[in-house]
């Protein structure tokens, strides 16, 4: 059945020239790239273009993919590169999409507490806000390790970055994360430290 | 356990996350064995983990993959039209090289034959050639191999196009 394909062979029916494949490829990912380029650009007009040129530019090297990485992996390496794009030319003074230098401010973490009132729901909807809050990096090393499930390793692939320099940005982005939930979310969230 | 060893809240997420080493992972799971209020903690981040792992994905409008196919498709039309164009190319390059040849052999043929004979012989031949003896002529064979030619030519394109097409439609 053509809902269970995998990704490796849509990808071959897609290279030589299947276009149903494509449009698969697109439906499966869609909502993916989307986000991802959303995560980024913080701009769902934007974001719309970012992702469309992303699959763009996907299909168009799509001979070239020979499944070194996962596909997803090599997708979203392409969202990242369209999106550092995007915002290159919209700002032609950004460089990277890194704020390192940036302080974070932490809440003195106090005695650990396991109680915490709020429904699932409830607080994904907030989280989903408070990464949209977040610089584009962090939103994004965030939205590709615990919403996509992509290792470190991958991360490193996807941003170009080192393991270390991963492992630290993931905890930064975690840190500013805790921040704007309890500089604007401190109502919805009982409790995140 | 080391009684140095410092639990600190990057740390445990950490061992959430399942980034640390086995020597680490042990002196932590030792540390919260005899540290209930920070086992506590740990299934605390343990739901901030669910929730982040449950944050809700963004919806493209519902256009979207169709705006995708739609572009794809023009970006496909467009290519397959460049490579029509270079196909032609060499197609057009080969019949003005033969048009060329066809042009310029007969000439060069000519201009040797008139250093050669003298003129008036070669005028006779051409008054007196009836249409059998004409069909024989040079000029007129090159006429034939040319429009032949041209005609082959024609063909091959025409073929080749129509492979394309038929790729295409299969597709």
């Amino acid at each position: 059945m053509a809902a269970t394909l995998s990704d490796e062979t849509l990808i071959q029916q897609a290279v030589q020239g299947r276009q149903s494949a494509y449009a698969m490829l697109v439906k499966r990912y869609e909502q993916y790239v989307f986000t991802l380029a959303l995560r980024f650009v913080k701009n769902r007009e934007d974001a719309h273009e970012v992702a469309q040129d992303s699959f763009m530019r996907a299909f168009r090297y799509l001979p070239d993919f020979r499944g070194d990485a996962k596909f997803t992996t090599w997708l979203y390496k392409i969202v990242f590169s369209t999106s550092l794009n995007h915002l290159r030319k919209n700002n032609p003074d950004i460089l990277s999409l890194d704020d390192d230098d940036k302080p974070i401010k932490l809440k003195d973490p106090g005695t650990p507490d396991a109680s915490y009132g709020m429904e699932l729901g409830d607080r994904s909807a907030s989280l989903q806000r408070a990464i949209n809050l977040l610089s584009p990096d962090d939103a994004g090393i965030i939205t590709l390790f615990y919403l996509y499930e992509q290792s470190l390793d991958e991360i490193c692939q996807i941003m170009g970055l080192t393991m270390s320099n991963a492992k630290t940005k993931l905890c930064r982005a975690r840190q500013r994360l805790k921040v704007i939930l309890d500089e604007k979310f401190s109502s919805e969230v009982k409790e995140w430290i | 356990m080391n009684n140095n060893f410092q639990i600190t809240e990057d740390l445990l997420w950490d061992y959430a996350d399942g980034f640390l080493s086995s020597e680490e992972k042990h002196q932590v799971e030792a540390f919260l064995g005899q540290h209930p209020e920070w086992q506590q903690r740990l299934q605390a981040i343990r739901g901030e983990q669910q929730a982040l792992f449950n944050v809700p994905m963004e919806k493209p409008r519902a256009d979207f993959a169709d705006r995708v196919m739609a572009s794809w498709a023009t970006e496909m039309v467009h290519n397959h039209a460049k490579n029509k164009a270079k196909g032609r190319d060499w197609i057009i390059i080969a019949i003005a090289a033969v048009f060329g040849l066809f042009i310029l052999t007969p000439i060069v043929v000519m201009v040797v034959a008139a250093l050669q004979s003298s003129a008036p012989e070669v005028s006779n031949q051409i008054t007196s050639v009836d249409w059998g003896t004409l069909a024989t002529t040079p000029v007129v064979q090159y006429a034939s191999y040319l429009g032949l030619t041209f005609l082959t030519l024609r063909f091959a394109e025409k073929w080749f196009t129509q492979r394309s097409v038929s790729l295409k439609a299969t597709v």
